[in-house]
């Protein structure tokens, strides 16, 4: 077996070997190769030390209250969805339609809309305007002036 | 390629049970939130603790993940294993909580010192085993605090988690053999900060 300390790759071999993950066959063809192999056998025997210490440290289990806790989190967040939502979903339609609002009272304000031309009758003008043409009817109707003698 | 996609949710999903309790969740299913809480509740408490190494931050981080899982519920898609899944959410928060200056300066508020109580005893010790055992635990997580936060995910995840590899890289978003360097130089400093206690 070629050592794993100088083969590529062979580091998951050691670590495989000190963790306990390596196939049967092959942790015994390491431990053979470590019976002759005085750099391979200190690196294992202080792996397998780090190892072994690292199980004396436990983590505290989770605390008696922690699933009460976390559902009371969920309840809340889901109460709170259910409100922010729709008020969430809103919010642009809401924005838009102010805008929109806005725009046209502007668009309003800029351009006034234009006054109705109503032709507007004024009853005094057109009876000054009945009584122009009664009167030139009955200018045309006179008879015409007699003509200069002297031009005769 | 969807295909291929949808092949892998309904391989994952096949072969998951956890995946399969999701699924269940997405459709509604409070129970089968309970039973992800119950089998995983543990794990995770545990990892967030050995990585911020403050139980109450682990606890308040821990319930952080399963919260976002809830919330992820409807968008859940058997793509990788659960536990890749959720190991992956405490990850990121861990890391960022461990960047946070602020969680920081928590930390050394809420620990008073380097220990923070709530550790099991063992049965009945003696005065001065306990006190012995305290001082090999003080120095296993000095040495741990020391790594780099990655290779400090990748350790507790390699050995408490007995996670391979492949899972880790998964997690951490790395290639595997990103994962094997970080695991080798980790043990590496460990191995050096630790020798003594063998």
């Amino acid at each position: 077996m070629e050592c794993p300390m100088e083969t590529r790759g062979g580091e998951d071999l050691l670590l495989d070997y000190t963790s306990g993950r390596l196939a049967p066959a092959a942790a015994a063809g390491f431990e053979r190769h470590l019976e002759h192999c005085e750099r391979c056998r200190t690196w294992a025997n202080s792996q397998k030390a780090v190892w072994s210490a690292l199980e004396a440290w436990e983590a505290p289990p989770a605390p008696a209250g922690f699933d009460r806790e976390l559902y009371r989190r969920i309840e809340q967040e889901t109460h709170r969805d259910w409100w922010a939502w729709p008020a969430l979903r809103l919010r642009p339609a809401l924005s838009l339609a102010v805008a929109t609002v806005l725009v046209f009272f502007a668009f309003l304000v800029q351009f006034p809309k234009p006054a109705k031309q109503t032709e507007v009758v004024d009853a005094d003008r057109l009876e000054r305007a009945l009584d122009d043409v009664d009167m030139l009817r009955e200018l045309s109707l006179a008879p015409a002036p007699a003509s200069d003698p002297e031009q005769m | 390629m969807l295909e291929r996609v949808h092949t892998d949710m309904v391989a994952v999903a096949a072969l998951e049970p956890d995946a399969e309790l999701m699924l269940r969740v997405k459709e509604g299913d409070a129970q089968s939130f309970a039973l992800l809480l119950q089998r995983h509740r543990n794990p995770i408490i545990h990892f967030l603790f050995r990585m911020v190494q403050n139980q109450a931050l682990a606890e308040e981080l821990a319930q952080e993940v399963f919260l976002r899982v809830y919330k992820a519920r409807a968008s859940y898609e058997p793509t990788a294993k659960f536990t890749t899944w959720l190991f992956r959410i405490a990850t990121h928060l861990a890391l960022n909580s461990l960047r946070d200056r602020r969680n920081e300066r928590l930390i050394e508020s809420l620990n008073g010192g380097a220990e923070n109580g709530r550790e099991l005893p063992d049965e009945q010790p003696s005065v001065e085993q306990m006190l012995l055992k305290e001082a090999r635990v003080r120095e296993i997580r000095s040495a741990i605090q020391k790594l780099p936060a990655k290779q400090r995910a990748a350790v507790l995840m390699h050995k408490y988690e007995e996670m391979d590899y492949a899972q880790i890289a998964r997690v951490l978003e790395c290639s595997e053999s990103a994962v094997k360097s970080l695991l080798f130089r980790a043990y590496e400093t460990l191995r050096a900060r630790l020798a003594h206690m063998s």
